[in-house]
């Protein structure tokens, strides 16, 4: 569908731009007016403008991509005695999460074929979805620890 | 941001002192996150720090904080005096507690430095908490066969109550830790989030322990583990603790108990951590919260389950 807007939205300003105008203005006007012995204060605002950076630039919410993902990987192990009595097959987010839950507690402290797939295909994927977490909220560590205090 | 508490905390304190006394300073000491620290200054000269909830944060509360800071004291153990809790939330809107102030030097946020001197005082000092005798003041009702398995069950029941689904890497992580928790020789108190930035020194003594909230009985190795691989790691490397603990505690950690603790830390940290998402959303949208609620929870959990992963099969 054509774009009715040509691309111009006058007077709009997107999330993203008031974030960064927040960021902007933490660190380069409020953070140097505050004195150093306003340790707490400055803590604070380095921590403000670590956040609004972290929201202007994350994608979108992955918690639906990322559930059917997972309920795909239990669906792959259907078979697996393992996931077969951790899960009925709902796919709903409370559901898919408990099942893989409860499948890994299963597995634990077992070396089994069933317990060895279980790590090896359903672990991973949990791993990998928490990595890609990580590398959006990256950032916010180091605004935790103070770094963007220059 | 001092104005909403000083006159309620004044009345309050007035009402514990039994005299008139008026606060003359009254602001946040930039250390905590779990708590807001108030430095108090009164009028007669008296000085202490007020130590507030910040809604639920971290799953601990003021009262058993208070416990374990009072019988510390109370033992001779490096810790502040604990005079006055008011554990209903009534007069600030959080819980509290008041201790007395303590002159010396506490590090920065980001500091872990410690002298070699200090270190070993460090040491020593955690050694003869983790050693005292608390069964006139703590009443323990665990057993060297249970005390471990009831801190994996807190720490999992405080992550089920703050999150909204399951997680089910700290599912695995705590079945981890049950199916391969030792018994421990001996109980003691455990400080629970030792090391640099939460102590008072003088520059080769410690004064006092601060940042009891996380303080339980259990397996002092948890304190230990907790300073080579967290709070401690990059005040020393891991070899140097190892024989800073032998050299000045007589204590040996081999690498299966390091391994173990270094996974109940992280999950512990996981745990604690998430509940941060559920105060910023209600009571305490103070942007730590949210950093600490979702990048600093992530990062135990995946350091977590990287020490699972290798440390699986034994």
């Amino acid at each position: 569908m054509a774009d009715p807007t040509d691309g111009l939205s006058n007077g709009w300003l997107s999330d993203a731009d008031i974030l960064r105008c927040v960021e902007e203005t933490v660190l380069g006007v409020l953070l140097p007016a505050l004195a150093p012995e306003e340790a707490w204060a400055r803590a604070v605002a380095v921590q403000l403008a670590g956040l609004a950076r972290y929201a202007a630039g994350r994608g979108p919410d992955q918690t639906a991509p990322r559930t059917r993902e997972i309920a795909d990987a239990l669906t792959a192990l259907s078979g697996n005695e393992i996931v077969a009595a951790a899960w009925d097959g709902s796919r709903s987010r409370l559901a898919v999460m408990a099942a893989a839950g409860d499948a890994l507690v299963a597995a634990t402290g077992r070396f089994d074929t069933a317990a060895t797939e279980v790590r090896d295909r359903l672990r991973p994927v949990l791993v990998r979805h928490l990595d890609d977490e990580l590398r959006e909220t990256a950032s916010l560590v180091d605004a935790f620890r103070g770094k963007l205090d220059g | 941001m001092a104005d909403p508490i000083r006159d309620p905390l004044e009345s309050w304190l007035r009402e514990r002192r039994r005299d008139s006394a008026s606060i003359v300073d009254l602001h946040r000491i930039a250390t905590g996150n779990s708590r807001a620290n108030w430095f108090v200054a009164m009028s007669s000269g008296d000085r202490y720090v007020a130590r507030v909830e910040q809604g639920g944060v971290f799953g601990t509360s003021s009262a058993e904080e208070f416990a374990f800071q009072r019988a510390a004291h109370q033992l001779g153990c490096p810790a502040a005096h604990p005079r006055w809790i008011e554990p209903t939330g009534a007069v600030l809107g959080q819980r509290f507690f008041v201790m007395d102030y303590v002159d010396g030097v506490a590090t920065g946020r980001d500091d872990r430095s410690m002298s070699p001197a200090l270190a070993d005082d460090f040491v020593r000092r955690l050694d003869e908490l983790h050693r005292v005798d608390y069964s006139a003041q703590l009443d323990s009702g665990s057993s060297t066969d249970d005390v471990t398995h009831r801190q994996i069950d807190r720490w999992a029941d405080v992550y089920r109550q703050a999150a909204g689904a399951r997680i089910p890497l700290l599912d695995e992580a705590a079945a981890w830790l049950h199916h391969y928790a030792a018994e421990p020789e001996r109980i003691g108190i455990v400080h629970g989030d030792p090391g640099p930035g939460n102590f008072i020194h003088d520059g080769s003594r410690v004064i006092a322990f601060t940042d009891w909230e996380f303080a339980h009985l259990g397996d002092p190795t948890e304190d230990f583990a907790y300073l080579v691989t967290m709070r401690g790691a990059r005040t020393m490397a891991r070899d140097r603790w190892l024989a800073l603990f032998e050299r000045v505690a007589s204590v040996t950690i081999d690498d299966t108990e390091l391994h173990y603790w270094s996974v109940f830390n992280a999950f512990k940290g996981a745990c604690a951590n998430l509940t941060c998402v559920g105060a910023f959303t209600s009571t305490n949208r103070a942007p730590n919260m949210a950093l600490i609620g979702t990048a600093l929870h992530q990062t135990y959990i995946r350091q977590m389950a990287g020490l699972i992963e290798t440390g699986g099969r034994r």
